[in-house]
């Protein structure tokens, strides 16, 4: 026969009397309550079968949740053990006692006061819950929404926030449900409706029960799903490099053991800290989530020659915009001015001249570092030329590309190459020979020649 | 116009002073309040905490022993002064009603 027994308990704040009715029968069937976590799940023990009457109290000055209360809990709780009342276990501000007494004096005698007390702390409660939602609703759409944000999360992990959302509406909808079953056993227990068993025990309503535990499992569930195609998706349909994601999980840790050390030092739980470490762990991975805009602005200032304002990697600086440079000279100068180059953070811009018809071309390029199919999403969100966008023969003969796209300004052609591992983006005046285009390459990539 | 607090008193303040009349600490309390009272009015320890702890934010009663978790309290000046005064009240109110509720008008009341 086992000794230990797991049960996960519905029952908000304003329901302590049905709490304290629930445990009245488990300790009939044998089981006496130890543990109450966070997560909902109570513990009971084996014992021998009688019934108690137990007391869920809300002690508002309760700072501590695990089972050796200090301070101001501590003397709570000695008086309560002077009126006969056991403590057993508690969380948060919810203590549970029990009294071996028939007729306990019951611990708030001032129902009006023990009414207030209780609905103050569930709306606390629902408040706290109502804004984390909304906090997180306006993140997303902060992060979705604002395109000088930097960059843009995979639109595959649209699906987290899909995932979120019903997880946001089950939120709202279990506090609904359970302050409706609430209101109405307390309407069925004034007009007489409610039965009682032996011993006194008036029957909770068990089937609004089992369907407000199934809204809980798939809350849960939903929350479970949405976190893991969340990570999912941003590693594997967004843009942003690995070591970014390893530079969110890093500050999320930062963030985690900067917890753990306030609540060791400074609050000095460390049983608070064992106990509740799925929570914390939990607030490390949503962190990590969280600081993954900071972080990803943070690498791309750190990138040789990134602008810090988007994904765009930049090669070169700014020449002379009047200065009538070659290819050769850009390339030289580049390559004899590293350091300016790496904090120049400028695109380039130099003038190809085309060495048998003496023209010169004005040109800009920008090498991406990002994934090709990003980086055409961009320049169609940014460029809005999709209509005009078709492949080039010529590029993929001369370059021997995989794909390559063509848009056609009034005054600009706009080359978007893929070549191997990078993209460049090439802007010039009129049209590129196909010599001209070998020549780039040579020049971009010698040791592939 | 709103009442302020503490300017009448309900039945557990009002025993809980008169048990501070005395020096007591917290579960002398609750039994001295169920002696005065003849067993009609009960204090529990959580009422009683949330009582004592205002009473002593609004100086009603002043801390004047501790030992270990166990404190003791006594009424102030200020404490005893409220008592009086709804003691006063409490003894207007009865009398004032007794004419009303006189056997003459209600044969089954016996005052």
């Amino acid at each position: 026969m086992k000794n230990t027994l797991i049960r996960f308990s519905p029952f908000q704040l304003y329901e302590s009397t049905s709490f304290e009715e629930y445990l009245s029968d488990m300790s009939m069937k044998g089981w006496l309550i130890t543990k109450v976590t966070n997560a909902g799940f109570l513990s009971f023990r084996r014992e021998a079968a009688r019934r108690r009457n137990f007391s869920v109290d809300i002690f508002s000055k309760a700072a501590v949740s695990d089972a050796s209360p200090e301070g101001k809990t501590a003397d709570y709780i000695e008086l309560c053990k002077g009126a006969g009342w056991e403590f057993l276990c508690g969380r948060g501000k919810m203590l549970i006692f029990t009294s071996a007494d028939e007729h306990p004096v019951p611990i708030q005698t001032d129902e009006e006061q023990r009414r207030i007390t209780i609905y103050k702390e569930a709306w606390q409660k629902i408040g706290l819950w109502t804004l984390t939602v909304a906090l997180y609703f306006v993140l997303f759409s902060f992060m979705l929404g604002d395109s000088s944000f930097g960059y843009s999360v995979s639109k595959y992990s649209r699906i987290s926030v899909v995932f979120s959302s019903i997880f946001a509406v089950l939120g709202c909808l279990q506090f609904i449900l359970d302050f409706a079953v609430f209101r109405i056993g307390m309407q069925a227990k004034a007009k007489g409706k409610a039965k009682a068993k032996d011993g006194g025990v008036v029957e909770y309503c068990g089937y609004c029960m089992r369907t407000r535990l199934w809204v809980r499992r798939i809350l849960y569930l939903t929350c479970f799903v949405g976190v893991i195609a969340a990570y999912l998706s941003l590693y594997f349909e967004s843009d942003i490099h690995i070591h970014v994601l390893i530079k969110a999980l890093v500050l999320g840790l930062v963030l985690f053991l900067l917890i753990a050390l306030y609540l060791r030092v400074i609050r000095k739980q460390v049983k608070q800290i064992r106990t509740e470490f799925i929570a914390l762990c939990g607030a490390f991975l949503i962190a990590g989530c969280f600081l993954m805009p900071y972080a990803a602005d943070v690498i791309k200032r750190d990138f040789p020659g990134g602008d810090g304002s988007g994904i765009t990697y930049d090669t070169g600086v700014q020449a002379d915009k009047d200065a009538a440079a070659s290819i050769a000279d850009w390339f030289e100068f580049a390559g004899n001015d590293q350091q300016t180059f790496l904090a120049s953070y400028k695109t380039a811009h130099f003038q190809y001249r085309d060495m048998i018809s003496g023209d010169t071309i004005g040109s800009r390029y920008a090498v991406f570092s990002s994934s090709f199919a990003f980086v055409l999403d961009q320049y169609i969100e940014l460029a809005q030329k999709a209509d005009d966008l078709t492949r080039d023969t010529m590029w993929n003969r001369s370059w021997g590309s995989d794909a390559v796209y063509v848009s056609t300004g009034d005054t600009w052609t706009r080359y978007l190459v893929r070549y191997e591992d990078t993209v460049i983006d090439l802007q010039i005046h009129g049209t590129l020979s196909e010599e001209q285009m070998m020549q780039i390459r040579e020049r971009l990539y010698p040791e592939q020649v | 116009m709103a009442r302020e607090q503490f300017q009448t008193l309900s039945e557990p303040m009002y025993y809980i002073l008169l048990a501070l009349t005395k020096p007591c600490c917290g579960v002398d309390i609750m039994k001295r309040v169920q002696e005065i009272s003849h067993d009609r009015v009960s204090v529990g320890p959580g009422t009683l905490y949330a009582l004592l702890a205002k009473f002593e934010s609004s100086k009603m009663i002043q801390e004047i022993a501790a030992d270990g978790r166990k404190r003791t309290y006594l009424l102030t000046n200020k404490g005893r002064e409220t008592l009086e005064e709804e003691y006063i009240r409490l003894t207007k109110m009865a009398d004032e009603g007794k004419p009303m509720l006189s056997s003459e008008i209600f044969p089954e009341v016996k005052l």
